[in-house]
């Protein structure tokens, strides 16, 4: 029972603060196209966790920096990579998470505004980089980052809120694009693309209660939550889930008390960190949508997280709001 | 494999004042050396045969770094353009790449890159395309990429006349197969307007065979409530599916609700939601209803019991 299991906040930090130091492994060359987007992650488990002071503030700054790509005008995950819209909205996460995106300064501010408009496409749907991978992250992760810099216009918006509501499934669910299966991950990014546009009111009250009942028959009687039906559990399914439904206002809809328990269950108890299941290797990405999933849960006190943005309230609550005044 | 020479080329190395494990050396000395060449050839923006070979060695190593995948079709683009015929240059692009599939089934930038090949080609096949994907599904048959990327084939080419008999051929195989239930409907909303009064009585039937096997499953149950919103136009088996339903709740109906343990198993709980949710639509069997929702949430399905009681309360 989760009464026995409890967060090894400690160990977690300790953890997340050992990332960096690998750099003699190879497993951290392979993974440059996915640095910025890690920096990200273990920041914002870090701030749920109360700890942010573990990474040093200077340092990711300078970092951030130099992934910029002045080629395209925005940010790769590692020096010397290509922009992509993905490691654009972490940096620009990171830096609002920092209160410093003053940093930019103007050119480049401009530019990655431009940047970030210039890969949408006629259907309001957006293009990851200039090669056009299209799904519906890219609206979401736009979108995201256009509203932490304050720049959402309703060029921008009404577009991709048409596209978003056509990857609306019969089943209550969100797909990758038009006509793709339901996936728990769309869900996020699709209500989290609305709630940033202002535009939940697009979807009709049958609708969202759709939405909620498919999201929460994500949770299986063992307590964590899958992705798709008849899959395995996994704990970033915490964040995805726990995160739409509190979007659209009916996070209760979870049993909070058998997901806690499946989150907990998979901690490595000796190294700190969270894995997608019991038993399994933990990893940056399933640790900060462990602890997000908790602290929407209301879980010991952790630090409140904005659903929207998967980012500290305390930060969040100083963004514009769309329409801007 | 061609040798080819990149001696003249000055590697632009990563930068790292790092020293490097003993046992990784030689390997991350290798990958060293060949994303030192391609950050130089990117750089110089070279479209060349030795070039493609190197974007290759990359992707063999790493499959997902994208940047690798921009250059390399910057270069076939290039490349195609200077070659006596096209098509033939093309299709052995899409053979390298279908090696390249088989031995990377997670990875997404492929499916993206194809799409982006079949879009310069000047006469695409789907036929070409099918081996590929049905080697995939058979590998993994939820795999997500491949679903959406065969129903990009479909619309792309405008052709589903293979769709329904391999939907039918994967859910045979694993009835669970979500993916396979949502190709299914991909395929009826796309036939939604040529659709015969056959085939609706042969899918109904098909349904109620796959759930009759199987009741506890959720994909058909949902699949089910889609199928008739989408012809509830045409369609009048309100009575039939309704008794088909009736028959895996057992006499749960007509019990008291006392305590769980008082309570008999039931063949499905889904067949007792759906249930609920069509006597919940008409005010005459709205006490059936919140009944049925009561059973999932002390019973069924307690784990969604804040939900149930949500749907009593609108009930009521």
């Amino acid at each position: 029972m989760s009464g026995s299991l409890t967060l090894l906040k400690e160990k977690h930090i300790r953890y997340i603060e050992s990332l960096d130091t690998k750099k003699h492994n190879f497993e951290y060359w392979l993974t440059e196209h996915l640095r910025l987007n890690g920096i990200y992650w273990g920041l914002t488990a870090l701030c749920v966790l109360d700890s942010p002071e573990t990474f040093v503030k200077e340092e990711v700054i300078s970092f951030v920096l130099s992934c910029w790509d002045d080629k395209y005008g925005a940010f790769a995950p590692f020096p010397r990579h290509d922009a992509h819209l993905l490691t654009t909205l972490s940096a620009v996460q990171i830096l609002a998470t920092y209160d410093a995106l003053d940093v930019l300064g103007k050119d480049r501010k401009v530019r990655l505004i431009s940047f970030i408009r210039g890969n949408q496409l006629e259907d309001g749907s957006f293009q990851g980089d200039r090669f056009g991978e299209v799904d519906t992250r890219f609206v979401y992760t736009a979108l995201s980052a256009l509203s932490i810099l304050g720049e959402l216009t309703s060029e921008v918006v009404d577009p991709a809120v048409d596209f978003v509501l056509k990857c609306y499934n019969f089943d209550g669910g969100f797909g990758l694009c038009p006509n793709a299966e339901s996936h728990a991950a769309q869900a996020f990014t699709c209500l989290g693309a609305l709630a940033i546009a202002n535009k939940l009111d697009m979807l009709s009250d049958d609708q969202l209660e759709e939405i909620g009942w498919w999201l929460c028959e994500r949770q299986l009687p063992e307590g964590g939550l899958n992705g798709r039906p008849s899959k395995l559990p996994d704990v970033c399914y915490s964040w995805w889930v726990l995160s739409s439904l509190a979007i659209i206002g009916r996070l209760d809809w979870i049993n909070y008390e058998k997901l806690t328990e499946f989150i907990l269950k998979c901690q490595d108890e000796k190294k700190g960190g969270i894995s997608d299941r019991p038993e399994n290797e933990v990893d940056v990405f399933h640790t900060v949508f462990g602890v997000a999933g908790l602290s929407l849960m209301g879980y010991d006190n952790l630090v409140p997280i904005d659903p929207i943005y998967c980012m500290p309230k305390s930060v969040t609550s100083k963004f514009k709001k769309y329409p801007y005044k | 494999m061609e040798e080819y020479d990149y001696s003249d080329v000055k590697p632009l190395p990563i930068e790292t004042d790092l020293q490097d494990e003993l046992c990784r050396i030689m390997y991350t000395e290798d990958y060293k050396r060949l994303m030192g060449l391609a950050r130089a050839l990117i750089s110089l923006n070279e479209l060349s045969p030795r070039a493609l070979q190197l974007t290759a060695e990359i992707i063999d190593v790493a499959p997902a770094f994208y940047t690798i995948w921009n250059y390399r079709f910057n270069i076939v683009r290039h490349m195609m353009s200077e070659s006596e015929d096209t098509v033939l240059y093309l299709n052995k692009e899409l053979d390298w790449l279908d090696e390249v599939t088989l031995n990377n089934p997670k990875n997404y930038q492929i499916w993206s890159y194809r799409q982006s090949l079949l879009k310069l080609h000047p006469s695409p096949s789907f036929k070409r395309e099918l081996p590929i994907l049905k080697l995939m599904i058979d590998d993994d048959s939820k795999n997500y990429h491949v679903w959406s990327y065969r129903k990009w084939c479909c619309l792309f080419f405008s052709d589903f006349q293979h769709e329904l008999a391999y939907a039918s051929d994967l859910i045979e195989t694993d009835i669970y197969n979500n993916s396979a239930w949502t190709h299914r409907m991909f395929y009826w909303v796309n036939a939604k307007d040529v659709i015969s009064k056959v085939e609706l009585a042969d899918e109904l039937q098909f349904i109620m065979d796959k759930i009759q096997l199987v009741p506890q499953n959720i994909s058909p149950w949902t699949y089910l409530r889609g199928f008739q919103e989408l012809f509830h136009d045409r369609l009048q088996w309100d009575s039939k599916v309704v008794d088909f339903a009736t028959t895996f709740i057992g006499d749960v109906l007509s019990l008291p609700i006392g305590s769980p343990e008082d309570l008999p198993e039931i063949e499905s709980s889904y067949a007792l939601e759906f249930l609920a949710y069509h006597w919940g639509a008409d005010p005459c069997t709205r006490d059936n209803a919140v009944k049925a929702y009561s059973l999932l949430a002390i019973k069924y399905d307690p784990i969604r019991k804040n939900l149930w009681h949500h749907k009593i309360n609108n009930l009521n």
